[in-house]
């Protein structure tokens, strides 16, 4: 088993445990702190800044396992929340390879186009599969708590993404590096 | 290259499946999935312990905000509270929950055939949908369909049980709806959840044409309902909508129940409860 391999292995599981990590802190410590009724979706947030940073592809694919997460602790519609985190994940990764702008006001200012959308194409998708949602009243009065909050805790989530990214993104570069002639072996 | 082709094709049959999932779990299923079950039972340790961590410092950071204002009345004193200062955190908080437990205990006590006390240890995911998982499941009695309350009046409805765990769909959201009647006047009504936890209301329409709803008209549950017991207080009636809006009279409701600030339970294991609270 190649070092590379290893490294990559473990990437998966970091960020699986990323996920699951944020996903308990989301519903059993942040939603008994709400603002204006709403608690953050930190799995958005992971979803979008690792998309950032990683590309369309790991974001679309950590999109889609948040999503799923998510949908199996709802225990209705599944599948949904997948489905709109991946799209979610893949245009955060679109955004990350347009923009080389490594400041913190991307990310949080991604969340905040994000946040809506999600909330819309949720509703949607809902609707569309024949549940109703207090989609206008609903909208309006959770959108803008809920975008304040997600910037905010984007400001955390985010720099805690770029340490893991980069913990990993240094390990996979080091095996193969030749120093002195001699490649490394591990 | 052909690797890429083949992924491009599997993408419609993989959206297709994920369609197919959600309109087989978007209607009321009895049973959770073994998958579902897997997740929720992985899941609640760690939910609980990252619950019970969020309380010890909401509890600490209360008990500080309070410290202060004392400390600022009683300067001279401040020596002798901080030392008391560590030990009355904790007992602040055992006295707390002892509180909310000891209530919850008058309620259960010589009743646990028909009563079972829980603690929440999370909340939905979805900022839409409002539910709560509470730490008792199919092991403590509890099924899907049973009544969920709290002492002050009615908090939502059991939809699935895992063994240890069970999601609890509060009367806040928009698919939960219960029969109801106005307590003096008796007329009947329908209350709604509107999924909107800014405010918390629920959506309160008479059965009848001839009938007036009121301001500060107090809602029960009816005979009719099939969740809660009987003569539940449920919530009082806030604001009524003018006449003209509607043919039907209907208003916003505020319940009992602080739903958001909710740490204990009871599910309500029979619908018929031999000398229920709520008519002492």
């Amino acid at each position: 088993m190649s070092m590379a391999w290893r490294v990559r292995t473990l990437r998966v599981v970091v960020y699986a445990a990323l996920l699951v990590g944020v996903l308990v802190l989301q519903t059993a410590a942040f939603s008994f702190l709400p603002f204006y009724g709403v608690h953050p979706d930190l799995t958005l947030l992971v979803v979008l800044s690792l998309g950032f940073l990683r590309g369309p592809a790991v974001g679309s694919a950590l999109g889609a396992a948040g999503g799923f997460l998510s949908d199996m602790l709802t225990g209705q519609f599944i599948g949904l929340d997948a489905v709109i985190m991946s799209l979610l994940g893949c245009l955060a990764g679109l955004v990350g390879t347009r923009l080389v702008v490594e400041k913190l006001y991307v990310p949080v200012g991604l969340s905040a186009v994000a946040t809506p959308l999600h909330l819309f194409l949720y509703a949607i998708g809902v609707a569309a599969f024949g549940s109703r949602l207090p989609f206008l009243e609903g909208f309006a009065t959770l959108v803008w708590p809920l975008i304040a909050y997600n910037a905010l805790a984007m400001i955390a989530v985010h720099p805690l993404c770029v340490f893991v990214h980069r913990l990993f993104e240094t390990k996979l570069v080091l095996p193969r590096r030749n120093v002195g002639g001699t490649e490394l072996h591990h | 290259m052909r690797y890429r082709r083949w992924l491009l094709a599997l993408v419609p049959v993989l959206l297709l499946a994920v369609a197919g999932i959600i309109v087989r779990t978007s209607t009321y299923r009895e049973e959770l999935t073994w998958a579902e079950r897997a997740v929720y039972e992985a899941v609640a340790p760690l939910q609980s312990l990252a619950n019970g961590a969020v309380r010890s410092v909401r509890s600490w950071i209360e008990s500080f905000v309070e410290l202060r204002h004392v400390q600022a009345e009683n300067e001279r004193l401040r020596a002798e509270i901080a030392a008391l200062r560590a030990e009355r955190d904790a007992l602040l908080e055992a006295g707390r929950q002892n509180e909310a437990l000891r209530e919850l205990l008058e309620l259960t006590r010589a009743r646990t055939e028909e009563l079972a006390v829980a603690e929440i240890i999370a909340r939905s995911p979805s900022n839409w949908l409002e539910s709560i998982t509470i730490n008792k499941g199919r092991s403590h009695g509890v099924e899907p369909g049973m009544a969920v309350v709290a002492p002050e009046g009615a908090v939502g409805k059991v939809r699935y049980v895992t063994e240890t765990t069970a999601e609890v769909v509060l009367i806040t959201d928009a698919r939960s709806s219960a029969g109801g009647r106005v307590r003096d006047t008796g007329h009947l009504v329908l209350v709604e959840g509107t999924s909107n936890p800014t405010d918390e209301l629920l959506k309160v329409t008479l059965l009848t044409w001839e009938a007036q709803l009121n301001p500060g008209d107090v809602i029960v549950a009816s005979e009719l309902s099939r969740i809660f017991p009987k003569g539940l207080p449920i919530g009082v009636v806030e604001w009524v909508a003018p006449p003209e809006s509607g043919l039907i009279p209907w208003g916003m409701m505020r319940p009992f129940v602080d739903l958001s600030r909710l740490e204990w339970v009871i599910v309500v294991k029979k619908q018929e409860i031999d000398a229920p609270w709520w008519e002492e």
